[in-house]
């Protein structure tokens, strides 16, 4: 019999999902709007932050006082692959730096043309 | 002792080796990395075997794992559907090894391109045979990020940098959704583990949250026209290898599988009451006409053949689409249509993987030879590249689906079953097909036929090695389509193992 964690209420009222849905809006906001390669590759930072905010608290339990073992997992492993992906991120924007001279992906996208 | 963890480990062993091989010699490092791609691929051959109409299940942590409460966290589970598609990837991953060893002669980084392309295989065969959601999202995000170092090997051109800051970008907010998905469903239930979620699945609102946060990144991933970011793949396969490009249309049919996987263990109620089969369907149609569309349009060899790819894979999910569609469907006829629309959509499964490689390795071969990925700037080849010529009219031939190769035999499956839903995406697709033949037209002229260029006067045939990987999948492609007996034997086991959860569920209870 699979015990069902929604059947207990979480540790923390909506306030915290209104800071989890902030950080995704402010990273979806950063990477839809700003052009500079760099802020693209933060947008993605803080998305991957906003993730494990809301892994967090999916697994936090009322009167045990700490988020569940497996989510813990889930959070660290979600921290290395995020660390991984941004960091070749950054390496890929440095190298189109180089290219082109520019972090602005309007201005690539003029010079490629 | 179960083999189903060696499918991981074996290129992964042949991935971290592969660095300190590589300054050995050329010989040591190529002998190396063919020896694992081989390997993997027998034991894939292997494993398709075993599994024939049951499935096989590994926990890992064994014991440990096991006197855990709850249902087990890291588990490989592998059915007949998942044996069908692990053997496209499989096929996918060897050819491109084989031809990247010629390929690649010419430049640095040899080493590390070949730790990079087995990390990828080792991936993608985690994704196929993953049997809980944290799994799979582990190893999809191993082969994407494995994938986007091999998109930027060709670090000299801009393009291929762009195209992999591209591919990661994007492919990392999808991977965000899936994990919000995998989240919310291991709140809900306690367990990310398929065969536990599926016994457990109620409807719900949370439910339908969680499935369409993992069919929207899992339609992305498989290269469906999802805008904006519908593009990726023509826009990943462009600047890179040959071999990279099989690695990922490899990756587009891993995702695939996940999505039909999720549609028909996971949610099977996503036909009734769920829009789930329309939005198949709808982006089945859209990827299978509009690739077509764009490939007439396009004047670059490689983003042609993408999008050549892409509308195929378009006619895969309108297959799959069409099949949840009849499944669920109060009308009694139409159950009758499901069986059709599976049968042929398993049946593009497996073409579609060899096929597809043959097309994307035939304008690797191309450029290796020509330097260049213009067709205005090509003609006259057929002399110079008669062996690149004929594949090339082969693999074409099977996309297009003319008899008596078995591309043909799909297609009429899926336009069968489409015509009983409405006519209306029946005529889709025999218009997507025409489109097909017109590009093939282009294309065939543009590079073999017409007045030869002046400039690709010394062009010589590809290396013998590619000839290898071309001929392979060639050859993939004619035992699927003449053995008829095996292959109707695979897709009848692939479509009960799709059909049936409750052997999914029991195979997992009993393997733990």
């Amino acid at each position: 019999m699979i015990d069902t964690i929604a059947s207990s209420p979480s540790v923390v009222g909506s306030g915290a999902w209104v800071a989890v849905a902030l950080l995704m809006g402010s990273a979806l906001f950063a990477m839809t709007m700003q052009k500079n390669m760099i802020r693209l590759c933060m947008g993605l930072s803080v998305l991957f932050s906003s993730v494990r905010l809301a892994l967090a608290l999916w697994g936090g339990r009322k009167g045990v006082g700490a988020v569940l073992p497996t989510t813990q997992f889930f959070s660290v492993i979600l921290l290395v692959i995020a660390f991984a992906a941004t960091t070749l991120a950054l390496a890929l924007a440095v190298m189109l730096c180089r290219h082109y001279g520019t972090l602005d992906v309007g201005e690539i996208r003029k010079l490629r043309e | 002792m179960n083999p189903l963890p060696l499918l991981v480990v074996v290129p992964l062993w042949g991935s971290f080796l592969l660095p300190f091989v590589g300054p050995l010699g050329r010989a040591v490092r190529n002998t190396v990395f063919l020896f694992f791609s081989t390997l993997t691929l027998l034991l894939v051959f292997f494993l398709c075997r075993s599994v024939g109409g049951g499935a096989l299940v590994h926990v890992f942590g064994g014991p440990v794992a096991a006197s855990l409460k709850g249902p087990a966290l890291a588990v490989f589970e592998l059915d007949a559907f998942g044996a069908a598609a692990l053997l496209g990837v499989s096929l996918l991953a060897f050819s491109g090894a084989l031809f990247s060893v010629w390929d690649t002669e010419r430049f640095s980084g040899r080493s590390r391109y070949m730790a990079l392309f087995l990390l990828t295989t080792a991936g993608l065969l985690g994704m196929c045979a993953a049997g809980d959601l944290f799994t799979f999202f582990v190893a999809l995000e191993t082969s994407v990020v494995a994938l986007a170092g091999l998109i930027a090997f060709w670090r000299d051109k801009p393009s291929s940098v762009e195209a992999a800051f591209k591919f990661l970008v994007v492919s990392q907010v999808a991977a965000c959704l899936l994990m919000l998905s995998i989240g919310l469903l291991h709140a809900r239930y306690g367990t990310t583990n398929i065969a536990s979620l599926a016994f457990s699945m109620k409807a719900g609102t949370a439910e339908k949250t969680a499935l369409a946060l993992l069919v929207c990144p899992l339609l992305f991933f498989l290269g469906a026209f999802f805008v904006p970011a519908h593009t990726w793949f023509p826009e990943a396969c462009s600047p890179t290898p040959g071999g990279v490009g099989c690695l990922l249309l490899a990756f587009c049919h891993a995702s695939f599988y996940a999505l039909i996987r999720v549609c028909c263990t996971l949610f099977p109620n996503a036909g009734a009451g769920y829009p789930l089969s329309w939005i198949l369907i709808g982006a089945g149609c859209l990827s299978m006409c509009l690739g077509a569309l764009m490939a007439l349009d396009e004047h670059r060899l490689k983003r042609l053949v993408g999008y050549v790819v892409v509308s195929q894979l378009g006619v895969m999910l309108l297959a799959f689409g069409v099949g949840l569609w009849a499944l669920q469907g109060t009308v009694p006829d139409l159950r009758a249509v499901y069986e059709t629309a599976f049968r042929g959509g398993l049946l593009q499964l497996l073409l579609g993987a060899p096929s597809g490689g043959l097309l994307v390795l035939c304008s690797g071969a191309i450029y290796y030879a020509t330097g260049t990925r213009d067709l205005d700037r090509m003609g006259g080849l057929l002399r110079h590249l008669p062996f690149c010529a004929g594949t090339f009219l082969f693999a074409w031939l099977v996309v297009v689906g003319l008899p008596p190769l078995g591309g043909f035999a799909s297609k009429w499956m899926i336009l069968q079953s489409c015509f009983a839903v409405h006519p209306v995406f029946s005529a889709l697709g025999i218009f997507a097909t025409f489109l097909l033949m017109a590009v093939f037209l282009k294309v065939f002229y543009g590079l073999f036929l017409g007045p030869p260029r002046s400039r690709l006067a010394t062009v010589q045939e590809a290396p013998y090695g590619m000839w290898g990987a071309m001929a392979f999948l060639m050859l993939a492609v004619l035992l699927l389509s003449f053995f008829s007996g095996w292959v109707r034997g695979s897709l009848d086991d692939a479509l009960q193992a799709l059909l049936r959860r409750g052997a999914y569920i029991d195979a997992m209870n009993r393997g733990i």
